[in-house]
């Protein structure tokens, strides 16, 4: 079985992946576990030079969310390492988080996903980016109140 | 692994039960299976008597809906058996909801994990989510998998 975990940094994310290896993996499922972040919003104009492009704001802003990517990627490439037939996949996409799961998890059987991710509401209520799954998703998908 | 399984008639619930053990049972998992019926409509007009011919229409019409359950059971601990799972089922007529009676077990069993349906009989395709789905979503604290039609 093909397997997608959609995760983010929060910890239920976390939780949902490694409760996913230790109740749910069979051997031989094929997993990928896929963090699909927004772009960072990128300023236009320089708020320390007026008038100039603002090439220092935007390296650190990219730094910045390069290396959140590459945490992200660190962590859960540590959780799968034990696994044959895993990996982890980062990008920044232009897409709806919520639309770019759905299309990497296209040719999965099963999709993995938290309850919530960093959402403010802490009810038994499914976030945003779970819920749009849910409602489009063609295959099974696990929902974790971890 | 415990896993719950809440069914009803529908071909919904049969496909969710059916991609359960394709492709994620294990063998050392036990299934349990839940059908909380609804009660039966019971007419307030008696045909024929009024006294002793009501109480038996309402027996006829309990023995009927506890045949349907029954049938239903039938169905699926025959697909478990063949295929040697360890199984436990509630298959009964519930006053109440079904949705809360499902969430009931769940609680009670202390099951992992639960795989539903994401719809059931309903015929009006109002929502993504059947309302028992929904309730159940909504209401367990363990991993659900929802399974769509």
């Amino acid at each position: 079985m093909k397997v997608f975990i959609a995760v983010d940094n929060s910890d239920i994310a976390e939780n949902a992946c490694k409760w996913y290896f230790a109740k749910l993996h069979k051997e031989g499922n094929e997993v990928i576990v896929g963090h699909h972040a927004d772009q960072p919003k990128l300023p236009t104009m320089s708020l320390e030079s007026i008038g100039s492009f603002p090439a220092s704001e935007i390296t650190k802003i990219m730094t910045d969310h390069n290396k959140k990517l590459a945490d992200i990627e660190a962590k859960f490439t540590m959780i799968i390492k034990d696994h044959s037939n895993c990996k982890v996949v980062v990008q920044t996409t232009a897409d709806s988080p919520g639309h770019a799961i759905i299309s990497a998890a296209s040719n999965a059987d099963m999709i993995v996903i938290g309850s919530r991710g960093f959402g403010m509401i802490k009810r038994k209520i499914l976030g945003s980016v779970s819920d749009y799954v849910l409602h489009h998703s063609n295959v099974p998908v696990c929902i974790c109140p971890l | 692994m415990k896993v719950l399984i809440p069914v009803d008639e529908s071909k919904i619930a049969e496909k969710a039960f059916e991609w359960y053990l394709q492709y994620m049972h294990q063998d050392d998992n036990e299934v349990v299976v839940v059908h909380m019926a609804l009660q039966p409509y019971i007419p307030l007009i008696a045909q024929g008597d009024v006294m002793t011919g009501r109480n038996e229409q309402i027996s006829a019409i309990l023995e009927t809906a506890q045949v349907k359950v029954e049938k239903l059971k039938e169905k699926f601990v025959q697909k478990l058996k063949e295929r040697g799972v360890k199984h436990k089922t509630f298959f009964q007529l519930y006053d109440g909801q079904p949705a809360s009676g499902v969430v009931k077990v769940v609680q009670k069993e202390k099951v992992d994990c639960v795989i539903v349906g994401s719809r059931g009989m309903g015929k009006i395709r109002r929502t993504i989510l059947g309302s028992v789905s929904n309730y159940i979503l909504h209401h367990v604290s363990v991993p659900t998998v929802v399974c769509p039609v």
